[in-house]
């Protein structure tokens, strides 16, 4: 950067004069300018004039390039625990096969492309593309899903107390998530950073969901997997971002293990260090941030969660205190220092116990 | 009957953990008596564990948790021989994926 304006429109030969009977300081500044001229020169040689050639093309191309679309693959395990599974149900651009799940699966995956590159810009779950894969009907009476670090793993549940699980789109937006996850901030599956995994994964899924059905924060329902259970259990869904803890409470399953304040943390070695108990905390977080924020939640608290997953400072051991500090930081640098945004974020963790 | 023509006895034990939610009414550890079950039942569960190797070969350290993923602990006495093994989602091997799946099975109605 030319920090001495005169020199930046001198030309040559005057550089050079400068440079050879100038004051020393005037000589070391005109030489410096002389050394970095003939890269600038080069550069506009090649910008200036008519564009033509590769260069010509690739704008061209850039302005007619369709925006990127999502290549899904369903794969159908027949019952078998192999993933993925042998047979291809459906492919990108395929009719409907009339099979749920398969056609669930192929519709949430979408879903959850959309949100990404209509939200946040980001191309699928690498931001490079990566095609979407998904295996259903795995196992027999398989009552759960996950992501097997390529895939999405689909069961059909169990038929007594859970229904397929492609049945909830937002579980479809958070089994992606942890492949977002993976790519990105790689927080370590395990205690703290495990729940915050968890609950990234929820805060992306209710998301999903949300702007699937084009609800805003106070519509939503900021439930997660509602629709999976049969009638026969008494509850709503998995979990409640809004009020941690009351998703269900029954005779077979148990009652909703989830905390929503830090006071009420969980210390437990089962569920990795309890990630799908304390993801509660950060959950609820969220949903006072987006509710203070207001409209729809993917537009506000969604565009700080999602920016502060992708800062250089979250990273395999960050922590709900990390992380909450890094939301902060984002939604002033998104939003302003004294911005209702940034006041909202802070303002939801310390109501979680978090800061 | 095991497959020497003595009746199969012993015992299975299947803890499940993980998955995408916590039920803490799920997560118990589920026990039956191989001679309870049926003697079909009994003699797939020994052949299963026959065909997975279930006995044999050294522990391995299990797979770094995979999200949402299941971590089946599976415990077996058949014939005089036990054995517990910690098993994470996926299931990499077909044969022991199919005797996790048999042991479920039979644990849930038992």
């Amino acid at each position: 950067m030319c920090r001495t304006p005169l020199h930046c429109i001198l030309p040559p030969y005057i550089l050079t004069r400068i440079a050879q009977h100038g004051t020393p300081a005037a000589q070391r500044r005109a030489l410096h300018q002389l050394l970095a001229d003939p890269t600038l020169r080069i550069v506009r040689a090649s910008t200036a004039g008519p564009i033509r050639g590769q260069v010509a093309r690739l704008r061209a191309a850039a302005d007619t390039t369709p925006p990127p679309t999502p290549l899904r693959t369903i794969r159908d395990a027949g019952g078998t625990m192999q993933a993925p599974g042998p047979g291809v149900a459906r492919r990108e651009g395929e009719a409907p096969t009339g099979d749920a799940a398969v056609d669930e699966a192929y519709e949430g995956l979408g879903a959850t492309f959309d949100l990404y590159w209509h939200a946040y810009e980001r191309n699928s779950i690498d931001g490079e593309g990566l095609p979407l894969d998904a295996t259903v009907h795995y196992g027999q009476d398989y009552a759960n899903a996950f992501w097997d670090g390529r895939q999405m793993v689909f069961g059909d549940g169990d038929g007594e107390y859970f229904r397929r699980f492609t049945i909830a789109v937002d579980i479809m937006g958070h089994e992606l998530t942890h492949g977002v996850i993976e790519a990105e901030a790689g927080l370590a599956y395990y205690n703290q950073s495990g729940a915050l995994n968890e609950s990234l994964a929820d805060v992306f899924g209710a998301l999903v969901k949300q702007r699937a059905l084009g609800q805003s924060a106070e519509r939503a329902d900021w439930l997660i997997g509602a629709g999976l259970f049969t009638d026969a259990v008494n509850g709503s869904a998995l979990r409640s971002m809004a009020e941690p803890g009351t998703a269900f409470d029954d005779p077979v399953l148990g009652r909703d293990p989830q905390p929503a304040h830090m006071d009420d943390f969980v210390f437990t070695l089962e569920d990795n260090g309890g990630v799908h108990v304390n993801s509660g905390i950060p959950n609820k977080a969220f949903h006072l941030a987006a509710l203070s924020i207001g409209g729809n939640a993917w537009d506000g608290a969604g565009r700080v969660w999602y920016h502060a997953l992708l800062d250089p400072l979250v990273t395999a051991n960050t922590d709900f205190a990390g992380f909450a500090r890094v939301t902060a930081r984002v939604a002033e640098r998104l939003y302003g220092r004294d911005s209702e945004e940034a006041t909202a974020v802070g303002d939801a963790w310390a109501a979680v116990g978090v800061v | 009957m095991g497959t020497d023509g003595t009746p199969v006895s012993g015992e299975a034990s299947l803890t499940v953990e993980g998955g995408v939610a916590v039920f803490p009414g799920l997560s118990r550890t589920r026990t039956l008596r191989l001679e309870a079950l049926p003697v079909a039942e009994a003699r797939a569960v020994e052949e299963l564990a026959r065909r997975a190797a279930f006995f044999d070969g050294a522990e391995t350290t299990p797979a770094p948790a995979r999200p949402d993923a299941r971590t089946y602990r599976l415990c077996l006495t058949i014939g005089g021989r036990r054995r517990e093994r910690c098993i994470a989602e996926p299931v990499a091997d077909p044969a022991l994926a199919e005797l996790i799946a048999c042991v479920q099975r039979l644990t849930r109605s038992a």
